[in-house]
């Protein structure tokens, strides 16, 4: 009864249209940030000065911009519009496209606008952008019209979602439809706060309107935003992890409630959350960094059902293949379809970046790693690792399938050398950032050695590993656009699945895990709950507020 | 030590069936292993944190 048969259809034309322009975006995005990323390492190891024409903190805004904001916002978006019309019946139907396309003119347009300001040296202010540090206001509005953009991207699954419930009563939804409707809950929520920092505290303030600014409020109203983006991040890899990942072993989903129960969970407590990035501020009391403390390791549970998932996935499907003993079954997976691989060592890589973030969410731990480089190499293996990889190991088929094209064996091997060189590049780099940080090295600080200082003398041979593993993955980076570049444009013409998995027998799902208004209730009260208090009394004990400052 | 007959063994196999496919005894182990990681990397900072507190 809650099994749904999901049909042969691929993409239409006009939906792939759409996918691949946010596609490729992402990717265009994702360049630019990859050479910044690869100039900071080399600047930080000493290797490299930057001409008078630029500096550091302009090219590290570039990369956390373009990284983590764009690159990621546009995939997510192409990737799920794509995985909606694949298991809704192969095509996004007219209203879905015409809010989809609305939404990549305005996040362009504010991309654009963004892009412009950091070039210009009028934005050097990192991709968290906290006040007092002041940008161009048009970096602002650019940083609204990119969110507003991408709701709309989020109406487009929602229509489509009513759409085929409306076509399909007392059905369950399809697994990867219903895991995007809930990433995109979580985004549209998750955004209000940081849209409402900048329309009423930021741009404000940056066009002189106002004089001075509640940095404690505007930070707060940020890490509100910023945890949840965090998991907006990594529930597209989820999907691709539940969804994809299966099929492309030759597998089935593990449980069809267990994915859905842990999506529910990740979107419930990613929200109430946004102090443990606080823990170090004075203006909030430790009873309420506490409550969100716990919050926060609450979501260690859906992360090790994910976990388990996935192992429970390739177990069955390993010794389906003829794998026995304890570890048989590892050695039947695909070790050579660059699909499998490369989420595979993003999964390896979430091991360790789970546990930096239990680190880093506990209170008095976070005073060891605070500000330092650690919680940098903490999100490049979250991110740049898990995320990244699972994202590069989807568009070797998304990109062929959404161009009628097919992932040829030598583009299958580049992807296997690629992914490799990522990888490494990640281990090394990341591997030293943490041990940096450990021993106290700041994050977010041009390359020095403090006067010559012994211990910051001590750190410079780690900073040169972090350039070598920056130079190898901007030549992972390289390699991978022109990979994605033949797929697009010259790779041969043919059909390539979009593997989509379903369960191996007809499953119960609780329907309540659909009941929309339950879990958002939830939410909501949770929100109430965590952040009421917190909020009215930092709008009630005004501090003086802060004048713009401009360091560079 | 209780002693079984072949056709109660039968039976508790007929009433359980574990196809080969469900044996999830590597899944156990590997969860229990990414558990172990996340007590060492948090016990190993806290070592830190007590180290220098």
């Amino acid at each position: 009864m809650n099994h749904t048969t999901i049909g042969q259809a691929q993409v239409d034309r006009p939906t792939a249209r759409l996918s691949l322009a946010y596609v490729w975006v992402a990717y265009a995005a994702f360049g630019l940030a990859a050479l910044a990323g690869m100039l900071q390492g080399m600047v930080r190891g000493g290797l490299v000065e930057l001409p008078s024409w630029t500096n550091y903190y302009q090219i590290l805004t570039a990369h956390g911009v373009l990284m983590a904001l764009i690159f990621t916002t546009y995939f997510i978006i192409g990737f799920l519009l794509s995985g909606v019309a694949k298991t809704t019946g192969g095509s996004l139907h007219g209203t879905a496209r015409g809010l989809g396309w609305t939404g990549w003119v305005l996040m362009t347009v504010g991309t654009a606008m963004a892009v412009v300001t950091i070039v210009t040296n009028d934005a050097s202010v990192l991709y968290t952008f906290y006040a007092p540090l002041k940008a161009s206001p048009y970096f602002y509005i650019g940083a609204a019209l990119l969110v507003v953009g991408s709701w709309f991207g989020g109406f487009a699954i929602f229509s489509s979602y009513r759409k085929w419930r409306r076509e399909n009563r007392g059905k369950l939804s399809p697994l990867f439809v219903y895991m995007s409707v809930t990433t995109f809950v979580l985004w549209l929520i998750a955004t209000v706060p940081v849209a409402v920092e900048v329309l009423f505290q930021l741009i404000p303030w940056s066009l002189g309107w106002t004089p001075s600014i509640n940095v404690m409020l505007s930070r707060t109203l940020f890490w509100f935003f910023g945890h949840p983006l965090v998991y907006f991040w990594l529930m597209p890899a989820y999907i691709a992890w539940y969804v994809c990942v299966p099929r492309v072993i030759g597998g089935h989903v593990f449980s069809d409630s267990l994915a859905r129960l842990a999506f529910i969970s990740l979107l419930l407590f990613s929200m109430p959350v946004g102090f443990h990035h606080q823990l170090m501020e004075p203006g909030i009391s430790a009873g309420w960094k506490m409550i969100h403390v716990i919050l926060t390791l609450i979501v260690v549970v859906p992360s090790l059902m994910t976990a388990f998932s996935m192992f429970a996935t390739f177990e069955t499907t390993g010794r389906k293949k003829g794998g026995v003993g304890l570890f048989g079954w590892f050695k039947k997976l695909p070790w050579s379809d660059v699909r499998f691989f490369a989420p595979f060592v993003g999964m390896l890589f979430f091991i360790p970046a789970g546990a930096g973030g239990i680190i880093n969410a506990s209170n008095q731990m976070n005073a060891v790693v605070h500000n330092t480089i650690f919680v940098t190499g903490h999100f490049h293996i979250t991110v740049g690792a898990a995320v990244a990889l699972t994202f590069f190991g989807v568009s070797y088929w998304l990109i062929p399938v959404l161009t009628g094209r097919t992932l040829t064996r030598t583009a299958n091997r580049m992807g296997m050398v690629q992914t490799v060189f990522w990888s490494v590049g990640m281990f090394l780099m990341s591997f030293a950032m943490h041990y940096l940080g450990l021993q106290g090295t700041p994050r977010r600080t041009d390359y020095t050695t403090y006067m010559d200082h012994p211990l910051a003398l001590g750190w410079m041979d780690y900073q040169r590993v972090m350039a070598f593993g920056g130079g190898l993955l901007f030549v992972a980076a390289v390699l991978l656009i022109l990979i994605l570049g033949y797929l697009t444009f010259y790779a041969p013409k043919g059909k390539t699945e979009y593997p989509i998995a379903e369960t191996e027998a007809e499953q119960h799902t609780p329907r309540i895990l659909e009941r929309w208004p339950v879990w958002v209730g939830v939410l909501l009260f949770l929100i109430v709950m965590a952040y009421g208090i917190p909020i009215a009394d930092q709008l009630t004990h005004n501090p003086p507020g802060s004048p713009p400052i401009r360091t560079w | 030590m209780e002693t079984r007959t072949d056709t109660q063994r039968q039976m508790d196999k007929a009433k359980k069936p574990q196809p080969e496919s469900q044996n999830l005894k590597g899944t156990f182990i590997a969860v229990l292993l990414v558990g172990a990681i996340i007590l060492l990397s948090w016990f190993g900072v806290f070592g830190l944190f007590l180290g220098r507190a």
